[in-house]
């Protein structure tokens, strides 16, 4: 017979044979010494030899004195610099030296257990005790951090000399914003005079170097509460636009408070900054004032745009009061953004302009490998400032931070390959392996028939060609040159792709991981990162990568087309980047053959990015191919496109412009005003009125579009017809002008049914399930909706997403009586990550565009 | 994935497959069905000459391994239809429960604190984002945040305990931060720790460059390296590092991990769990975010702790209604509050006092039924 199930009745009969008392058995007293004892120990080693203080000279040693302070013990996060592998917890440790109470009973504690008092914690610790500890201002930077730690444990309970945890933590905070300009910057920084002195004008605070400025300088700082417009400090990597830049901020970290330039240095190659979200630059900025101006009152920074507007209005507003000095904002390192379209940046430029309208003291400085292009401070255009050549002193401290320590021989090798910092990187990189003759690198030719220099890339290729000489194993000398076509090398990539073409030997991962790791000791050549993937050093790869071509055509050849194949079969973006990349360096369509569509591949900020860094590698068919997508090409590449094709880079900058919202608009109408050119079939009509409908210019735009159209229509461009109909029936909605909307509309569902655009073909059903609500006609709008609900469910969800907003009354209504519609509305939502919310609140703030591809920018 | 009895069944159709190919093609079999992918099969069975058992129970083995990681087929379903189409006509059925996504194992994220021998109450939510942590990559970073003593710290524990390899099978680091003890953890201290719990060698920890962020992005890059060459997926947990007096290098170096995970491998193979960290995190996306609030400890009722009592009794073969389970909690929880009078206890938050009585219930009743 089975058991009976027990029920709520059975409890006490079944607990009945159980002792569920939870043992607490433990000595108390015992407890409380050894506490006492562990409090003044940073960290303890042996918590089985460790001595109890009872204060009264008793000793009550336990066996396992682990065992008596049980849970009291916890891991030492950071044994390195605390010592031993346990530690009293905080809360703990705080209450046994409130109980400890004063110097001498805490002097006594440290002898009981002298074998535990070892580390530099504890060092600052026992010095914060006796009271010996140096005044903070005096300590350095990692001292400051053990002072912090012996603080935070001694804070509040009377020992006299122990600083508030508060001025330790602004002291700590001081030196470690200081920390990187004194390395980077520091009293070894040498040259740079007049860039200095030009900065100094700009900001117009201390007084010039150079005496001829100082006239000038003068001036601008009478004049210097006026706006400004922004300075854009630009030249190639490794020129040395940050040490110029952070050895000014410097300068001004070393005044006396009162005299402090107040300054925020933005990164964005730091981790804290994310230029699509303008909360992170504002919390850094606020951050860094905090710092520079103790007891600065921090306003909270919210998320969204105009709440961080505000913020940072109201630290201006109290800047205004305190500093009586222009405040400055550097964006250093902006290629980062730039690689990825400077119209990301349109928001922050926004902000910075409205509130240079409200504190003209307002100075901006950006620094990166171009120049900045939309970016207009005090109604004028950048003041554009090229870093050119170093000068001897900038030039000598590349070659001793590339690991020369000789002054002499930096300064022989400056003088032998000239003040280019790949050519000194190199060179200082052969004298280390090879070693120096008189300082200089052997045998090296840098001038022709006696006194005609030759050019620096010449130079640089025999240093490159010296470097791989130098490397020992011959297959890893093959993976560099020609595997080096590779943007990035994996084991993989070694196993799969370069193993025939540079003649390797490798036939099991295994041994192409250790080729790998050979290759990664070669630091001059490659760079490891994010992983096991080496990377071509950036500055390098550009000169070397046409000796490469040039050298073995036919090898780079095959490297390029077993890359194309390796990445082909694969679906991260990182790897579909490198597809288009080798595909754009040998002009290898069928494009249809990457998975996914192409053109949004183009447009993913990944690729993207990806392909920006390598742009001026790739061949100039190519680069003008990217530059139809808004890629920022260069200007003279530029020129060699056809007229179509810098029509099509032109819409591609306005589209991306426009999908930033209102804040790309005045950037877009610059843009636009660039075309001098309009065939028949011209984007830029369409272009155009997408940014006069985000100025609410509908009239203008409606006769823009007529126009396009009654030209596209002499020749019959029926593809660019549907895209301006679909504009125009937009544009007449916009303007409230319903009745003018039938004919357009009708014309619309004509040529997009006949060419078979299915998105135009909703619009259609969709503005006139609009018109028939405006116009209370129920048999209408039930007519459209008939029409619009198979549409809906047959179209890809990814390409609804791009006409969301015109559909969300749409969704309304038939989702409520088709239940594959509602299924669709749903899809939406996943499809756009957050939902569709997020998409309807950023179309509240701007019209809809049609057709652009918004949901990516989520993506 | 896959039942045991299943697993067997697979591997065994894939084994008479290998040995109906012909001798030295069973690689290019191999290579077909998983493309480029094939190396991380090939690699387990790589070591020397292999039979076409050795490949069946490395592939099956790596299949499970990677669960539904990779989209839109899993390794799972792209073996299931290879062998079908060789003739296995019969794993249909199996390949479209795979192909829905469906676990017929024992819920070990439901199940686990049986064999853990520590509570897990309430935390449904919890659950389930650790499943979709588990199984897809793109939402890699899960924020485990609630009130003061609600049990943050347990859920590193708990996790810990999930990544044995019968259970989910992957690698945990927890890296903890006693509080108050933010400067002396530098950014170095954190890396070497993490790398040392991933048994990794420590050759060289990377050195301060001249860039400022530099130094992080190459600790970061280390520590993404060693996880990378782990078999397994690697969690990371860090717990209490959002202690405002946590030395700022360390703190940049939290940023740059997290950004690291956003895309390439580490996307696939790396986890990061932060507990109780409310900073924000720069370079990630709130939706690429698994938010996951604790509730509050003072709101631990019987009804949360009924789901663990269950397992208990059914794992020691006790049958018992609902009501009896019921009344069991009620009278646990009262315990667990008369246990705040005891001074050894009284400064213990409540969950703690809840996880006490109820591990101490666990081992007298196995204790009861001879099982310890």
């Amino acid at each position: 017979m089975a058991q009976a199930k027990l029920t709520a009745a059975d409890l006490e009969e079944y607990l009945a044979p159980l002792d569920l008392k939870v043992s607490t058995n433990l000595n108390h007293t015992a407890r409380q010494s050894y506490r006492a004892a562990a409090a003044v120990l940073a960290a303890i080693t042996d918590p089985g030899s460790l001595k109890p203080f009872a204060g009264d000279g008793s000793v009550n040693q336990s066996a396992d004195p682990a065992q008596v302070l049980g849970a009291d013990l916890v891991p030492n996060p950071a044994k390195k610099s605390l010592g031993g592998s346990l530690m009293l917890s905080f809360d703990i440790r705080r209450e046994a030296l409130r109980k400890l109470g004063t110097r001498e009973r805490m002097l006594q504690a440290l002898d009981a257990n002298p074998q535990e008092r070892v580390g530099s914690v504890q060092q600052k610790l026992e010095q914060y005790i006796r009271g010996e500890a140096l005044p903070l201002e005096q300590q350095r930077g990692d001292e400051l951090e053990e002072s912090l730690q012996a603080i935070l444990w001694l804070e509040g309970l009377g020992l006299p000399g122990v600083p508030a945890a508060e001025e330790a933590r602004r002291t700590l905070a001081r030196a470690q914003l200081l920390r990187p300009f004194e390395r980077i910057a520091g009293d070894h920084f040498r040259g740079r005079v007049s860039e200095l002195d030009r900065l100094r004008t700009f900001v117009g605070v201390l007084p010039p170097h150079l005496t001829l400025t100082k006239l000038r300088s003068a001036a601008a700082f009478l004049l210097g509460i006026a706006m400004k417009p922004v300075m854009s400090l630009y030249g190639p990597g490794g020129i040395g636009k940050t040490a110029l830049v952070m050895r000014f901020c410097l300068e001004h970290l070393r005044l006396p408070e009162e005299q402090r330039v107040p300054f925020a240095y933005l990164d964005f190659d730091s981790p804290f900054l994310n230029i699509n979200d303008l909360s992170t630059v504002a919390t850094e900025m606020v951050r860094q004032l905090t710092i520079q101006f103790p007891g600065f009152n921090t306003p909270q920074i919210p998320s969204d745009p105009e709440g961080v507007a505000n913020a940072l209005s109201e630290v201006l507003g109290q800047l205004s009061v305190r500093a009586q000095q222009p405040y400055l904002i550097v964006l250093d390192t902006f290629e980062e953004v730039q690689y990825g379209g400077e119209s990301r940046a349109s928001l922050l430029w926004v902000m910075l302009t409205n509130l240079q309208r409200s504190w003209p003291f307002l100075r901006v400085l950006v620094s990166g490998r171009a120049p900045v292009q939309y970016f207009s401070l005090g109604g004028s255009k950048s003041e554009e400032f090229e870093l050119g050549g170093l000068d001897d002193e900038a030039a000598k401290a590349i070659v001793m931070s590339a690991g020369i320590s000789s002054p002499d021989v930096a300064a022989a090798l400056v003088k032998q390959v000239g003040r280019v910092p790949l050519s000194l990187r190199l060179a200082a990189s052969v004298v280390q392996k090879e070693g120096q003759e008189s300082g200089k690198v052997r045998n090296l030719q840098t001038s022709e028939y006696l006194f005609f220099k030759i050019s620096d890339e010449v130079i640089q290729g025999q240093l490159y060609g010296r470097i791989l000489e130098h490397i020992h194993t011959k297959e890893v000398a093959r993976l560099a040159h020609p595997g080096l076509v590779l943007r990035c090398i994996t084991p993989d990539v070694i196993l799969k792709v370069l193993k025939g073409p540079c003649q390797l030997s490798v036939t099991s991962l295994e041994e192409a991981t250790a080729l790998y790791q050979e290759l990664a000791k070669e630091t001059a050549l490659v760079a490891e990162e994010n992983g096991q993937i080496l990377r071509h050093r950036q500055d390098l790869r550009r000169t070397m990568l046409d000796l490469l071509l040039e050298k073995n055509p036919a090898q780079a050849n095959e490297i390029n087309h077993l890359a194309i194949d390796y990445y082909a079969a694969q679906t991260a973006p990182e790897a579909k980047a490198e597809e288009i990349y080798h595909r754009l360096m040998i002009g290898a369509p069928p494009w249809q053959s990457i998975i996914g569509s192409f053109e949004s591949l183009l447009r993913s900020p990944l690729v993207r990015a990806s392909l920006s860094r390598s742009l001026s590698e790739l061949p100039v068919s190519a680069q003008i191919l990217l530059a139809s997508y808004g890629y920022d090409v260069d200007p003279d590449v530029l020129k060699r496109a056809t007229k179509t094709e810098r029509e099509a880079h032109i819409e591609a900058r306005v589209a991306e412009l426009l999908r930033h919202g209102p804040s790309g608009v005045p950037a877009a109408d610059k843009e636009i005003k660039t075309a001098s050119y309009r065939g028949s079939n011209s984007r830029l009509y369409l272009a155009e009125s997408r940014v006069l409908l985000m100025q609410n210019r509908f009239a203008e735009a409606i006769t823009l579009v007529d126009e396009g159209l009654a030209l596209a229509s002499s020749c019959h461009h029926t593809s660019r017809i549907v895209d301006l109909l679909a504009m125009k029936c937009w544009l007449l909605e916009k303007s409230a002008r319903w009745p003018d909307l039938s004919e357009p509309l009708r014309y619309l569902e004509d040529y997009s049914s006949r060419l078979q655009r299915p998105l135009p073909l909703i619009q259609v059903w969709a503005q006139r399930f609009r018109l028939a609500r405006i116009q209370t006609d129920p048999v209408a709008e039930n007519a459209a909706a008939v029409q619009l609900a198979p549409l809906l469910i047959a179209q890809p969800i990814e390409q609804l997403a791009s006409i969301a907003a015109m559909l969300s009354v749409v969704f309304e209504r038939l989702g409520a009586i088709d239940p594959e519609v509602a299924n669709r509305a749903i899809e939406l939502g996943r499809f756009a990550p957050g939902g569709l919310a997020p998409i309807e609140q950023m179309l509240a703030k701007w019209p809809y565009l049609p057709y652009l591809p918004i949901v990516q920018e989520y993506a | 994935m896959l039942t045991r009895e299943e697993r067997e069944t697979v591997r065994a159709e894939l084994e008479d497959v290998l040995l109906r190919t012909a001798a030295g093609l069973q690689k290019q079999f191999i290579e077909n069905t998983f493309g480029n992918d094939a190396r991380g099969f090939l690699s387990e069975v790589d070591q020397g000459p292999a039979t076409a058992r050795d490949y069946s129970t490395a592939i099956v083995r790596v299949c499970l391994r990677d669960r539904w990681n990779r989209r839109p087929e899993s390794w799972m379903e792209i073996l299931l239809q290879a062998l079908i189409d060789r003739g296995k006509a019969g794993l249909a059925p199996l390949r479209d429960r795979v192909r829905q996504e469906i676990d017929p194992n024992l819920d070990p994220l439901r199940s686990s604190w049986i064999t853990a021998d520590q509570p897990f109450f309430g935390r449904a939510a919890t659950r389930k984002l650790v499943k979709q942590l588990l199984d897809t990559p793109d939402k890699p970073i899960l924020l485990v945040q609630g009130d003061g003593k609600s049990g943050k710290t347990y859920t590193g524990d708990w996790l810990d305990y999930l990544s044995g390899e019968e259970r989910c099978g992957f690698v945990i680091i927890v890296e903890h931060l006693e509080k108050g003890s933010g400067p002396t953890m530098t950014a170095d201290v954190l890396a070497e720790s993490i790398v040392d719990k991933l048994g990794r060698p420590i050759p060289a920890v990377p050195v301060p460059p001249e860039k400022p962020h530099r130094w992080e992005k190459s600790l970061c890059n280390w520590i993404i390296a060693q996880a990378l060459s782990k078999k397994q997926k690697v969690w990371i947990v860090l717990d209490g590092f959002d202690d405002p007096d946590l030395d700022r290098r360390t703190a940049t170096l939290i940023q740059e991990l997290a950004g690291a995970l956003m895309s390439g491998e580490a996307n696939r193979h790396v986890r990061l769990i932060l507990i109780d960290f409310r900073s924000p995190l720069a370079q990630v996306n709130n939706v690429r975010l698994l938010p996951d609030k604790i509730p509050d400890p003072k709101e631990v009722q019987s009804c949360d702790m009924k789901d663990c009592l269950s397992q208990h009794l059914s794992n020691i073969g006790v049958d018992a209604e609902e009501s009896f389970v019921e009344a069991l909690a009620a009278k646990l929880i009262a315990d667990a509050e008369q246990l705040a009078e005891d001074p050894l206890y009284c400064n213990e938050p409540r969950m703690k006092r809840l996880n006490t009585v109820v591990y101490n219930f666990r081992q007298k009743e196995l204790a009861r039924v001879g099982r310890i």
